[in-house]
């Protein structure tokens, strides 16, 4: 930059020969507007110079700092800054070479690619997904079928001691009925007239329940007592209170003293069951209503759960028969593999022979099975032949390449250009074990050999070759 | 102080008519504006040098509405003042 520095002198004769004045005179106003802006700056002002800019000062407040040297931390006193803030134009003209720029706004596409793409292999998990979600479903079906069957023992259980009551029910008004009679044909030898009224009654009585079971309790009774066309309004507890008033007025007999304690006891019997009664059944009917409601609507509702799940059972049949297929083209990519391999050895060429035909039978059950057992036949040979080839004392003598080691080569990636995978570097390690000492920092320079290795232990599609390279990555990596 | 007041008051200092003045300071200004936009540094003397610096692009994003922009490079004006100048406000007092 310092080429491109100029004086103010430039300026003065950039000025003077403008303007066709003598160069002292500007020098001069270059001077004193120099001086004018300072002062008007220590004056606190601040100076505006039109198409220029604006000279300012500014307060920066004192802050903590650390002396780098001692870590003691010090505090640097506030101090004023003059500051120049470029007018539009000077800021425009300044600007030129980058005016034509703009600022970019950045869609998040990467971010949504990357959303994509989780979203993708989220995708490749979903049919386990799906699988482990309908196990739950099923679990919480299968408990809630449970429960469902419990509810439903109960509520039978219910139902009979609600049939137990009704029989019960249904006995009282006749033991009622009887005990009442009794009480009228005691009373009979004295007032016709009131037995009449109690045999009413207890015919009333006898003849509420039914009534009653079109919930329409309390009017009945005061319907059906009017009916009796006795004067009295009855009110429902004092009715029979006042009947039996009315019964031993007349008859004041120590015999007639006895019946009203005969017939008080079964007076609150009654009135006791009555409402009981008459609470039951209204809660007995509704509480059937309820449940075969509910039971409708469970039923409706895992009817149409289960087909659901059924659907989708169907779906991930389809799914994994699809799978099966494609694994099973898997396994014969292999066996041909293998064929290539043992095409000396006659015996296992007849047995893969014997495992092509069980593949091409057209059953496809039997695909299944058959599939499953020769993959681990096949995955246990094929591992057989690699283990000979991991434990086999690698010498390495042919070499397909050499390379020289850069600031910024690695292993890995140098392993990913002529092997195809990173994690195959170990081989390169192992082939230039004299050159390098460290595989993680190779000095620049050095120059390693890249080794030709067997095809097969560079399978990156193996498993079992990533995983021997990975095994002896921690080796190497581990012994450092 | 604004344009007028700083011509007025070269003007009253310089002995000059200010008409006069007027067209020096836009002399002055143009010539600078010339040098800063070919990219070149102005040294005035005692007090500052006027420079041109490159801000590099960077990335901003929008505290409330996440949105990032990417900010193009642009050159500024700056100046660097000198350390006369310095030490002459340094002992100003703050002035709130």
């Amino acid at each position: 930059m310092n080429k491109d520095k100029i004086s103010s002198q430039e300026i003065i004769d950039q000025v003077a020969s403008q303007l066709r004045v003598s160069k002292r005179q500007s020098e001069e106003f270059l001077k004193e507007m120099v001086v004018t802006i300072e002062e008007a700056l220590l004056a606190g002002e601040s100076v505006k110079i039109k198409n220029f800019g604006t000279f300012k000062l500014q307060w920066n407040e004192p802050r903590k700092s650390v002396n780098v040297q001692t870590g003691e931390e010090i505090i640097l006193d506030g101090y004023n800054k003059v500051t120049f803030i470029p007018d539009v134009k000077l800021k425009d003209i300044v600007n030129e070479p980058f005016a034509h720029l703009e600022p970019l706004v950045l869609d998040d596409d990467n971010n949504e690619q990357e959303q994509e793409q989780e979203s993708i292999i989220e995708e490749s998990y979903d049919p386990l997904h799906i699988f482990t979600e309908q196990a739950s479903e099923i679990k919480e079906i299968l408990s809630e079928i449970n429960a469902l069957s419990s509810k439903n023992i109960e509520n039978d259980k219910i139902d009979k001691n609600s049939e137990g009551d009704k029989e019960l029910v249904d006995v009282i008004p006749d033991f009622i009925a009887d005990n009442q009679s009794e009480t009228a044909k005691e009373n009979s030898e004295t007032e016709i007239t009131n037995v009449e009224n109690n045999d009413v009654t207890s015919g009333n009585k006898i003849n509420i329940p039914p009534v009653r079971e079109i919930n329409v309790p309390e009017t009945s009774k005061i319907e059906t007592v009017p009916e009796v066309k006795n004067p009295v309004t009855y009110s429902t507890s004092a009715e029979r209170e006042i009947v039996h008033n009315e019964k031993y007025r007349p008859n004041e007999t120590p015999d007639e003293l006895a019946q009203p304690e005969i017939l008080s006891t079964p007076d609150p019997f009654t009135e006791k069951v009555r409402p009981n009664k008459n609470n039951r059944k209204g809660c007995l009917i509704f509480i059937i209503v309820v449940l075969l409601l509910t039971g409708a609507f469970i039923g409706n509702y895992y009817l149409s759960s289960a087909t659901r799940c059924w659907i989708k059972y169907t779906l991930l049949a389809e799914t994994n028969t699809n799978k099966i297929s494609k694994a099973s083209k898997t396994v014969f990519g292999w066996f041909k593999d293998l064929k290539s391999w043992f095409i000396d050895d006659t015996v296992i060429d007849d047995e893969i022979g014997d495992f092509y035909t069980a593949l091409y039978d057209p059953d496809s059950a039997k695909i299944k099975k058959d599939t499953v057992s020769i993959d681990t036949i096949a995955v246990v040979q094929t591992a057989d032949s690699l283990q000979m080839l991991f434990d086999q004392h690698r010498v390495y003598t042919e070499f397909i390449a050499e390379e020289r080691i850069n600031e910024g080569s690695r292993l890995t990636l140098i392993s990913e250009k002529y092997y195809g995978f990173k994690d195959f570097w170990v081989y390169i390690y192992e082939a230039n074990l004299q050159k390098i000492t460290n595989p993680d920092r190779i000095p620049t320079g050095t120059i390693i050999r890249i080794p030709k290795l067997d095809e097969r232990l560079i399978d990156k599609d193996n498993l079992r070759c990533v995983q021997y390279a990975k095994q002896l990555h921690d080796l190497y990596v581990g012994l450092e | 102080m604004n344009h007028k007041e700083l011509i007025t008051e070269i003007a009253a200092k310089m002995k000059l008519p200010r008409q006069e003045v007027e067209r020096l300071l836009d002399a002055t200004v143009a010539a600078c504006t010339k040098q800063l936009g070919e990219g070149k540094t102005i040294g005035v003397q005692s007090f500052g040098n006027f420079e041109v610096r490159k801000k590099e692009e960077h990335l901003s994003v929008h505290p409330a509405t996440h949105i990032r922009t990417l900010i193009p490079p642009k050159l500024v004006v700056n100046l660097k003042q000198s350390n006369i100048l310095k030490d002459k406000i340094k002992d100003l007092p703050h002035h709130e």
